[in-house]
């Protein structure tokens, strides 16, 4: 395997398992949200900030796969 | 023709438009990049600090041009009796220093509401200009075979995405110090408190197990650190989240095209401005809550012990 | 950090770019606005609180006049019973007047019928003595003295006294 295909495959494997963890977080929060919301509807607005903060928290995590996934391919030059 | 038919029109000419430029000026694109490129022969000659405009600084300007100006307008008819615009730019200032209220109280939010909305308004227009990124790419500066596009959104910019971060962090930990005294902010990071009690046990002038003392005063300090480098990570992960979000936007735009040139980009662009207008949200409330953290909390912290 | 297309100086630059902005928004956008919104939260509490007191003041007015209408019909009522009294008493008093008058007229009547009956008593006594007397002259003309005439003649008018008073 010369460097360049290992690069490429890293940054699908970086973004693609740097992905799983952060989905199943952004869906147990939006589940606890909306729970949450439909038992409590008045609390909406709060419900809904924090559960975007939250999401922003567990998103960051993709991110930095996505971030490490995107120096792979376009900061380090396989040569 | 009913409105509707017309619109319905005007949309197939739309169309038909963007196919035959398609197919007759296959224009090329701009190579992805990470890192804004300066735009050949354009140098703020400062001496020793040599400011080479890129493109993306140069789209800075263009915002906060953009925000002034639109500053300007609504200001331009202030009056007692609003009309529309006033409306609109009321309902936004005043929605977002509600919410700057609710998360600092009363006493920080006058403090904190400029500089969250700031970083809400400067963020966000930077966020939806790289909309125009299929545009934007496309029109550049041919350069050694290469395009490089004149205009690039700030927020795909590691220096914007850093200093903004940088900005809410310093300010962060600033509102802290001044809200506690430095000592006593530091203190929330560095605990060796446990050292005086230490001494006095072993001097005997207070009963206790001085391993227990120690094992204790050990995990207070490694728990104080890890509040530092969460600190410090905050600086990455404020500007890591806002360009990754909008550079892979980015990507996604500039690919999409290529894959399904009609339509299809349109719902990406769709998401796309909800994805910028969460993220400059996400920015401004995080930013609003750490402040809020540093000036409140920790105090709150203190007399619950 | 180079290949990432982060450069100190550049970092500065939109550092400084974000303060100048701050500050001008700060300036030109929410200055104003929050000024504006304050005033108008101002005016608008005060032309409440006016409302409120003009309420307040009409209430108070109605009040009053409510108050007044009463005092009045209060004084309307008094005046009619008032007269309705006065009424009264002046009935009361022309009809004890006319009720004397009558008495006295009844009176009057009533002596001066006495008067003439008694009038006509004497009179007609004085016709039956006279009468009497004639008759008696004619019967007995020659068989009574004067004297014993006179007696007889008393005594007859007695009884006819005495017939009037049982009448």
């Amino acid at each position: 395997m010369d460097i360049n295909s290992a690069r490429l495959l890293a940054a699908g494997l970086a973004i693609g398992l740097g992905a799983i963890g952060p989905g199943v977080g952004i869906g147990l929060l939006v589940n606890g949200a909306l729970q949450s919301i439909g038992r409590n509807p008045e609390a909406q607005g709060s419900i809904q900030i924090n559960m975007f903060i939250g999401i922003a928290f567990a998103e960051s995590v993709a991110i930095y796969a996505l971030v490490v996934a995107l120096i792979l391919l376009f900061v380090i030059s396989g040569k | 023709m009913s409105k509707t038919w017309l619109y319905a029109l005007g949309a197939i000419v739309a169309l038909v438009l963007i196919v035959a430029i398609r197919i007759y000026f296959p224009f090329a694109v701009a190579p992805i990049k990470v890192a804004a490129e300066p735009l050949p022969g354009l140098v703020i000659p400062i001496p020793g600090f040599p400011i080479p405009i890129t493109n993306s600084l140069l789209t800075t300007w263009l915002t906060m041009l953009i925000l002034i100006l639109l500053a300007l307008w609504v200001r331009s008819g202030l009056q007692s009796v609003p009309n529309r615009k006033q409306n609109a730019a009321e309902m936004l200032v005043e929605g977002f220093s509600g919410l700057a209220e609710g998360i600092a109280g009363p006493k920080w939010a006058p403090t904190f509401f400029p500089i969250a909305m700031t970083i809400f308004l400067f963020v966000l227009l930077s966020n939806w200009l790289d909309l125009l990124t299929p545009i934007l790419a496309a029109v550049g500066i041919q350069e050694q075979g290469e395009i490089i596009p004149i205009l690039r959104s700030p927020s795909t910019d590691l220096n914007f995405t850093v200093g903004l971060a940088l900005i809410s962090v310093v300010l962060t930990q600033y509102y802290g110090m001044r809200a506690h005294g430095w000592i006593r902010y530091w203190g929330r990071f560095i605990k060796i408190g446990w050292v005086g009690n230490l001494i006095a046990v072993l001097t005997g002038k207070r009963k206790g197990n001085p391993g227990a003392v120690i094992a204790m005063g050990l995990i207070d300090t490694f728990m104080g650190l890890i509040e530092l480098i969460s600190e410090i990570a905050k600086i990455l992960s404020f500007s890591f989240r806002l360009f990754g979000n909008i550079f892979a936007g980015e990507v996604v735009l500039l690919v999409i095209p290529f894959l399904l040139s009609f339509l299809v980009p349109l719902i990406f662009m769709g998401l796309e401005t909800f994805v910028g207008l969460i993220q400059a949200f996400i920015f401004a409330v995080l930013t609003l809550a750490f402040m809020s953290l540093a000036v409140a909390s920790h105090g709150a912290e203190h007399e619950a012990h | 950090m180079e290949a990432l297309g982060i450069s100190p100086n550049l970092l500065l630059t939109q550092i400084l770019n974000f303060i100048i902005l701050f500050i001008l928004l700060r300036l030109l956008l929410y200055k104003p606005i929050l000024s504006m919104l304050d005033s108008r939260k101002q005016k608008i509490q005060e032309s409440l609180e006016y409302a409120e007191r003009v309420k307040r003041d009409a209430a108070e007015q109605q009040k009053e006049f409510d108050r007044k209408l009463e005092e009045a019909r209060h004084a309307a009522q008094a005046a009619a019973a008032s007269a309705a009294q006065v009424g009264e008493k002046e009935r009361e008093v022309i009809l004890a007047q006319a009720r004397e008058e009558a008495r006295q007229m009844i009176e009057q009547a009533k002596g001066q019928i006495e008067y003439e009956r008694k009038q006509m008593m004497s009179d007609l006594r004085e016709q039956v003595v006279r009468l009497s007397l004639l008759a008696a002259q004619r019967v007995v003309s020659q068989s009574l003295d004067d004297s014993a005439h006179r007696q007889l003649v008393s005594e007859f008018l007695a009884q006819t006294d005495e017939l009037g008073k049982q009448n």
